[in-house]
């Protein structure tokens, strides 16, 4: 973050202040010549703040799912995007976004997700004799790790659940907060300058 | 209100809607300008820096809720979470088609139309497309040719600043350009290709586009966040609420009135005049009539000739300013919908940051000098190249997109590795005007506020199906020309349904003779003189360009006639 009382923050947060101030309707927009790129991305963002954030979901407003189903998919979530430097899917709430996005879909596509969530538990039962979210890290890792090699002899279904979950929570990770700001480290948007190589000057 | 006649009544806010509001007013006449739909507030009605996890189903949408309440406008590739309250709300807006003929009525209603949702390409026109038809003895000839509108492109596109590249090419005239923007190294490359294997003939260009490369005339250069479909707070690209509205307002002389759905004309038959119009209020549903010298009919293709039809009387039966029987006929998209695709490989070293709202552009290159192609007119290309998986150029994954391999720790390192680059182009074909392509009224339906409704009829013919056909393959073999592998056509058998290509226009055209066009060269109504038409409703033949800007010369041009013409008593 910049210095708070450097002049050009000052004269951004100026410009902020002023923007607020003045617009009202679409008729009385003021003219922007003049204020930086990264000026207007930050004029742009605090006015959309206050419309727009919706903040992440309350995880006790589950939808779809059974608390342990929520767990599960907890640990499922986590497993495959853990925390290592920076927070994983259970610090980005993945669980929460599946089960909105599994409200949103019909139901036959909320069945084949859950019946492969109930999977998991079958066969983290028949492996380990303990439902998958009270098997040992070791164990859960064993069982994922079986679900996406490449010569998987897991069944058809097991195995497409694993793809199923695995782009849920990857899209769930890095569409969240903590995944485009802390992991992504997303500082804003860059001018688009395209290619610069002398090579592929025409 | 209901008693004040204004110099001039102006019915849709939209792409040239503005623009007359603005010429008018700055000509000085008092105008009032009716929106049908609602006001929009940049406050809380943009949504272009929305993150993913500002929207409930983080750009996914509630499938549900589109399925019932937008199942039309979720077709449009516009169209989002993040701003589906932007289209209009297909339940308050039927219309009906053929069983097998369907068309996708794609659009707004709100203060500024679809200027806030376009597509911000601008490609003017020159007299291969103006002579097209005369030539080719197809339809009606044009009225005009380009020396005729070249004034008035230069005059538009000044306003509004049109950023691109000259290139010098008489199918496609260079503009008023402010610097262009940038290319990526796969379109770099492809370039140097094309240009190469073919001479010249087919040049790779930066698209040419309303978006502001650099200050102007008090709007902001662009700062590359994305998604201009969602709005622009600071008034980066082309739209009626970053520019042609607030020069209208800063006459003094524009009264703007949201929620004021037309429902008809107001015809006088002693003077053969219309003195105004017939309103429905959006909110209340209180009828009320508006009064002025002149009407410029601005409501979009398709909504301003549908007026037309439900102001028939008993002098206009089949529809005001309807003498020539031709009203609703002739309606024409762009062919749309195939191309090809492929991986770009050789690349790696080289990066692709940040976002960009523009792609690259290939002008048409059939038929330029006589016929050397299966079909008559042509087709260009958009596309571009870019590099996939860049997260950390902020691109959004993808639900289903292929993903590395693994789960854990490694796959977090993973995706934090730009993937591979690719390219692709889509054609843009130009469409023959034929008469079968038309809009009627279908009396036993009506929209929200008691409107009559369309009944669209629209298909392909011989010409565009040997168009189409033609374009993946030539799309395919420009990317294996330019290095590609593993190049994938896309696009079904048939074109992309009437209406997919937004860019409906035809069903008021302009011609010299009253018997077979709606209007003169001045957009002027043939049978009605102080009635102007000057949404795409005008155009006699398509081109393949993108036709916004177009439009907004010829309103300008006609602008500037009426308010002369008015001045000198003949309106």
């Amino acid at each position: 973050m910049a210095d708070p009382s450097a002049p050009e923050t000052m004269n951004r947060r100026k410009a902020i202040r002023n923007m607020t101030m003045v617009l009202g309707s679409a008729s009385s927009i003021p003219a922007l010549s003049g204020l930086s790129a990264e000026a207007l991305f930050a004029q742009g963002q605090s006015i959309h703040q206050h419309v727009s954030a919706k903040g992440e979901p309350n995880p006790s407003a589950l939808k779809v799912f059974t608390p342990h189903q929520n767990q599960t998919v907890i640990v499922l979530s986590e497993l495959i995007i853990p925390q290592t430097m920076t927070p994983g899917a259970k610090a980005a709430k993945v669980n929460a976004f599946i089960d909105i996005f599994l409200s949103s879909v019909n139901a036959s596509k909320r069945q084949e997700f859950l019946e492969g969530l109930q999977w998991i538990d079958i066969r983290s039962n028949q492996l380990f004799r303990a439902p998958f979210v009270r098997a040992t890290a070791e164990q859960q890792t064993e069982l994922l790790t079986r679900l996406s090699v490449p010569n998987s002899t897991e069944t058809t279904s097991g195995q497409n659940f694993f793809k199923l979950i695995k782009g849920l929570t990857v899209f769930g990770y890095y569409t969240s907060k903590v995944g485009i700001e802390e992991e992504l480290k997303f500082n804003g948007w860059v001018e688009y300058k395209g290619c610069t190589h002398s090579e592929h000057q025409s | 209100m209901a008693t004040k006649t204004y110099d001039a009544i102006v019915i849709g806010s939209g792409i040239t809607g503005g623009w007359a509001a603005k010429e008018l007013t700055e000509k000085g006449l008092d105008v009032l300008l009716l929106e049908a739909g609602k006001n929009i507030d940049p406050n809380k009605d943009y949504s272009e820096h929305q993150m993913p996890y500002d929207v409930k189903y983080r750009g996914l949408t509630d499938v549900k809720f589109m399925e019932e309440n937008y199942p039309i406008q979720r077709q449009c590739y516009a169209c989002r979470e993040y701003n589906h309250h932007l289209f209009v709300n297909d339940k308050e807006n039927p219309y009906t088609t053929p069983a097998d003929k369907p068309y996708l009525f794609l659009r707004g209603r709100h203060v500024g139309g679809r200027s806030i949702m376009w597509g911000r390409q601008v490609y003017r026109w020159s007299d291969l497309d103006f002579l097209a038809n005369e030539k080719d003895g197809v339809a009606i000839p044009w009225p005009v040719t380009y020396k005729d509108i070249e004034p008035w492109y230069d005059y538009v596109e000044t306003f509004v600043g049109i950023s691109g590249m000259k290139e010098g090419l008489p199918q496609l005239p260079d503009g008023r350009f402010l610097k262009p923007m940038a290319m990526s190294c796969g379109e770099r490359i492809m370039r140097q290709k094309i240009g190469e294997k073919w001479r010249g003939q087919r040049v790779v260009t930066i698209g040419r586009t309303a978006i502001l490369t650099e200050d102007h005339k008090g709007r902001a250069a662009c700062h590359y966040c994305g998604p201009c479909e969602q709005g622009c707070i600071t008034r980066s690209y082309f739209s009626t609420l970053n520019s042609t509205l607030p020069a209208a307002q800063a006459t003094g002389r524009l009264t703007l009135r949201p929620h004021s759905v037309v429902r008809g004309l107001i015809y006088d038959k002693d003077s053969n005049r219309v003195t105004g119009a017939y309103v429905v209020d959006g909110v209340s549903k209180q009828e009320l009539e508006v009064k002025g010298k002149i009407v410029f009919l601005c409501a979009s293709t398709l909504e301003s000739t549908r007026i037309l039809l439900n102001s028939a009387n008993p002098r206009y039966a089949n529809g005001l300013a309807n003498s020539s029987g031709v009203l609703g006929h002739y309606l024409m998209d762009h062919l749309y919908g195939s191309g090809a695709s492929a991986e770009y490989p050789g690349l790696e070293e080289y990066p692709d940051l940040g976002r960009r709202p523009n792609g690259i552009y290939i002008p048409r290159f059939q038929n330029l000098k006589g016929k050397d192609a299966k079909y008559l007119r042509g087709y260009g290309f958009q596309g571009g190249s870019h590099r996939a998986g860049y997260l950390g150029g902020f691109q959004l994954p993808s639900l289903g997109s292929s993903l590395p391999a693994g789960f854990g720790a490694s796959l977090k390192e993973a995706m934090k590795e730009p993937g591979g680059w690719s390219m692709s182009l889509s054609g843009f074909g130009e469409c023959i005007p034929d008469i079968r392509n038309k809009v009627e009224i279908n009396k036993n339906l009506t929209d929200k506020w008691g409107i009559p409704a369309l009944h669209i009829t629209a298909d392909w013919y011989e010409n565009d199906q040997t168009m189409y056909d033609e374009i993946r393959d030539v799309a395919a073999e420009m990317l294996e020309v330019s290095g590609c592998k593993n190049v994938r056509t896309f696009g079904e058998s048939k074109p992309a349904p009437p209406g997919k290509g937004i860019h409906e226009m035809g069903t008021a055209r302009m011609g010299n003779d009253p018997k077979t066009s709606v209007l003169n060269k001045w957009n002027q109504s043939h049978d009605i003189k102080n009635l102007f038409i000057t949404d795409g409703s005008f155009m006699t033949s398509s081109g393949c360009q993108n036709p916004s800007i177009t439009y907004m010369a010829f309103t300008a041009r006609a602008a500037d006639y009426a308010v002369e013409q008015l001045k000198k008593g003949n309106l």
